[in-house]
């Protein structure tokens, strides 16, 4: 990749080459039998340049198409704006675990795994529907010719299960850097299951508890678009001018925090080699920074906050957030009597400008003294997101979700 | 091109298949009047799908120079699945041996790069109506796409297709924040551009409206649907449930109701995708199935259920081609093509024919449980309907319920169908289709 960087430093200022190596697996079930097993094993590169404070980008497969690649990036960089961004220096990274090499295990140990895990539905009123157990390893490096030489290699093992009964099928998927317990986690689906397949519509106001999963739905599609540095210089978010002003209420304080060992979304840094730090997004209900990445900050004139992560290897960073916490000294009692929220279904439906939503409950359950009762299901829950976060008082109820770990949120609503 | 010789199939299986695919993909952003970025790429991949005793194996990669070893991967993956597979096989269909080509009017790698941006410029400024309108964008998407399959039973197919994409977002400010964003896409090339001029001032005006449109008091009403907002009910209500890998586990609410009344016999609803430029069209499904229009409901009926050579084999029927991967290094999945609403006989005038009632316009996506059926849209604009006219704007109207009881409710449709391109997502892969209908109109369903 060195060798790489010269060449293209005799036409350009500065250059940035990544690599991405990935291998993947995936072992599925269906009803009692295997479905199709696949594997996957691929190598792709990406070339940033900046040549007279211009920006240009080109993703390619292999390494003998670097020069078609480097003459495209140039072409393409003419047609960007002028920002003067410029490549982040060596970087000094503190560590997170991302890698565990329970993982390397022989494919006969996952497929023994996944058939375990399913037998848990071989007796009782719960149908196994679909499992699918999949696993990837990756290695990505980032080298620029500013001197910054990163390499990142990773691990994750995703579970799926769903299951049926009463034609209510209710799914979920936990994600790990990690081997974890496949069979005691279909347990919880056919448990859960067993619960909604009695589940009932509920029409009126109560007490809402927020699991980690709604919590996380709803910031992706609400929150993390709102402070988009980019979306807020260009008069797109409703949190534009916002800054430093109360969006929340006091109790809430949601911190990043990227170096949590083994969660899927730890990382110590960023898809631009910026390091990702601890910082806090709300402080007691201010909202205490945006997001940038290297070219959203230098077209804003910020700073990075290394949040630029890449939706897809083939495309150029874009906004994203590793761990999300939640701490706070005002936590309350569960209420005597509320509506748990597990999961909902339609927000793409929901208007991300104003907030407003109108979503359906596809799993909920009754807490009666915090303990949960008989399920809930087709509610139509109104709200408005923004609303939402100025009431949010927060209950002693902790989950750890895939990037969501803290106490569960509680509001009033109104269910139709 | 490609060019593989057939000995890439040589292997001791039940049934083999190579996909290779090639796919080049352009895109210009303009925002406010300037130059945004303009970004291009091309990334090409292959598999191998195998069956080894009733087991299915599949492997993937980028990497050319290792087609032996993916081979003997996917090989690999089957042998270990078969320990615990109910022998699985394909409906007999016929082969083929084909290449197509679909043909655009004006090649997209025709028109320079300096008139593109010029004309997407001009189209943007139209956008900017008044000093409301905070933030406009544009942008053109090119998706040039070669398709190769090849099988053991002498199917090969060579597919080449472009499909162009305009996206257009505007952002109105007058206290609060209104967007709207609207999608113009088929198989075409340049000319989509040239249409579809105009449509950004459109969008600007919606954004506006946006501004001074109220929420709906929720309760039953009498609505009527665009075409947009017909055709996710056509897709996502009735595609998604007849799709027979979800019959197959029970899980659809279809399931078990071939031959039973599902809608009022006003309903005919047909997943065609053979019609010329849309956006879900192709000649060939991804197992070299020639493909079909197909009737899944007529005059209210459930005709039949969408189907893989796969679940076809296990239903005792035949494919509908509707067998489709995202990408070459995807299994293929039963998903919909162009689906939608078939004509009916009536006028605008009169299914406007309503005391009181609500014109929903335009979409915002939806979404169904097929085990249950419920189902929930948004339009992205709402109309009061009073004794036939358009009256105040209604904005984030939802309509929701239950797909077995509101086709049910159909009580008139019109003359004239109406096509609308998007992305639909199952089991973790998107696919480009088109859904639509003519204007629908159901009788007392649940807007919130």
């Amino acid at each position: 990749m060195h060798e790489l960087i010269e060449r293209a430093l005799k036409y350009v200022d500065e250059v940035e080459i990544s690599r991405a190596r990935t291998s993947s697996k995936e072992f599925k079930m269906l009803l009692n039998s295997f479905e199709v097993f696949e594997a996957g094993s691929y190598e792709a590169f990406t070339l940033r340049i900046i040549n007279k404070g211009h920006i240009g980008f080109s993703y390619f497969e292999k390494a003998e198409q670097f020069s078609e690649a480097l003459r495209r990036a140039i072409k393409l960089s003419k047609f960007s704006k002028k920002i003067n961004p410029h490549f982040p220096e060596r970087q000094r990274y503190r560590k997170v675990k991302v890698y565990h090499n329970s993982l390397e295990k022989a494919d006969e140990h996952f497929v023994e795994s996944l058939s375990d895990a399913v037998s848990v539905f071989d007796k009782g009123p719960v149908r196994h529907i679909q499992s699918r157990l999949s696993l990837s390893f990756s290695e990505n490096e980032i080298v620029n010719s500013n001197g910054l030489e990163m390499k990142r290699k990773e691990s994750l093992l995703s579970f799926l299960s769903s299951a049926n009964s009463k034609g209510m099928t209710l799914y979920d998927v936990k994600s790990s850097r990690k081997l974890f317990d496949m069979r005691a986690f279909s347990k919880e689906v056919r448990k859960r299951t067993m619960i909604m397949r009695n589940a009932k519509k509920l029409v009126g106001d109560f007490n809402l508890i927020l699991s980690a999963d709604v919590i996380e739905t709803l910031f992706d599609y609400f929150l993390l678009p709102a402070v988009n540095g980019k979306a807020v210089f260009e008069n797109r978010s409703p949190l534009a001018g916002q800054l430093g002003r109360k969006i929340a209420s006091e109790s809430l304080n949601l911190i990043e925090e990227p170096l949590i060992d083994y969660r899927p979304s730890s990382s110590f840094a960023d898809d631009e080699g910026v390091p990702c730090k601890r910082k806090f997004l709300i402080k007691e209900g201010l909202l205490n920074t945006f997001l940038f990445n290297i070219e959203t900050a230098a077209e804003t004139s910020e700073k990075t906050t290394g949040n630029g992560f890449k939706y897809k290897f083939s495309k150029p960073p874009g906004i994203g957030l590793t761990n999300l916490l939640c701490e706070s000294n005002e936590v309350q009692d569960i209420p005597s009597k509320a509506v748990l929220i597990k999961s909902i279904m339609g927000l793409h439906n929901a208007n991300r400008s104003s907030g407003d939503f109108s979503i359906q409950l596809r799993e909920a359950y009754i807490l009666n003294k915090g303990e949960i009762g008989r399920g809930v299901i087709s509610s139509e829950w109104r709200g408005n997101f923004f609303d939402i976060l100025k009431q949010v008082n927060l209950v002693e109820m902790y989950e750890v979700g895939s990037y969501y770990q803290g106490p569960l949120w509680q509001i009033k609503g109104k269910l139709l | 091109m490609f060019d593989f010789s057939p000995s890439i199939l040589n292997a001791d299986v039940d049934y083999i298949e190579f996909r290779a695919s090639k796919i080049l993909s352009n895109s210009i952003s303009v925002k406010n009047a300037r130059l945004e970025k303009v970004s291009s790429d091309t990334a090409e991949d292959f598999c191998f799908r195998v069956m080894v005793d009733g087991a299915w194996g599949m492997a993937s990669s980028n990497r050319f120079d290792k087609i032996d070893k993916i081979k003997k991967e996917a090989i690999k993956m089957a042998k270990l699945a078969k320990k615990r597979t109910l022998e699985s096989f394909l409906s007999e269909e016929k082969t083929h041996t084909d290449s197509v080509e679909a043909k655009v009017k004006v090649k997209n790698e025709d028109i320079p790069i300096d008139r593109k941006i010029k004309d997407l410029i001009e189209m943007n400024k139209e956008m900017k109506i008044d000093k409301r309108i905070v933030n406009y964008s544009l942008q053109l998407s090119e998706l040039k796409t070669e398709k190769y399959f090849i099988n053991s039973e002498s199917t090969e197919i060579f597919l080449k297709q472009q499909d162009t994409l305009l996206s257009f977002s505007s952002y109105a400010k007058a206290g609060i924040l209104q967007s709207s964003h609207d999608v113009f896409g088929a198989q075409k090339g340049y000319e989509l551009v040239k249409e579809n001029w105009g449509k950004g001032r459109r969008n600007a005006e919606k954004s506006i409206s946006l501004l001074y449109a109220k929420r709906i008091k929720p309760g039953s009403y009498d609505v009527v649907l665009d075409g947009k907002m017909a055709g996710v009910l056509a897709h996502e209500a009735v595609g998604h449930a007849s799709e027979a890998d979800a019959v197959l586990t029970g899980e659809s609410c279809f399931s078990g109701k071939l031959g039973k009344r599902l809608a009022s016999e006003l309903v005919s609803i047909v997943d065609n995708p053979r019609l010329k430029y849309q956006y879900g069209s192709y000649p060939y499904d991804d197992e070299g199935v020639k493909s079909s229009k197909t009737s899944i409901i007529e005059k209210g009926i459930l005709k039949t259920y969408l189907h893989s050579r796969e679940t076809a084999y296990k239903l005792n029927s035949k494919s509908t081609a509707n067998a489709r991967a995202q990408h070459t290094n995807r299994f293929q999945l039963v998903r919909m093509s162009n689906t939608y609403f078939d004509v009916g006989d009536f006028s605008r005038d009169e299914i406007f024919d309503l005391k009181h009632g609500i014109y929903l316009e335009g979409s915002s996506g939806g979404v169904v449980d097929v085990s249950t059926g419920d189902f929930q849209f948004a339009a992205e604009l709402g109309k009061t309907i009073k004794n036939g006219e358009e009256t105040g704007l209604l904005r984030d109207v939802v309509i929701h319920g239950n797909i077995l009881k509101v086709l049910q409710k159909v009580d008139a449709l019109g003359k004239k169908i109406y096509l609308n391109p998007g992305i639909c997502g199952k089991g973790s892969q998107l696919v480009r289709v088109s859904s639509g209908g003519p204007l629908v109109r159901i009788r007392g369903v649940n807007l919130a």
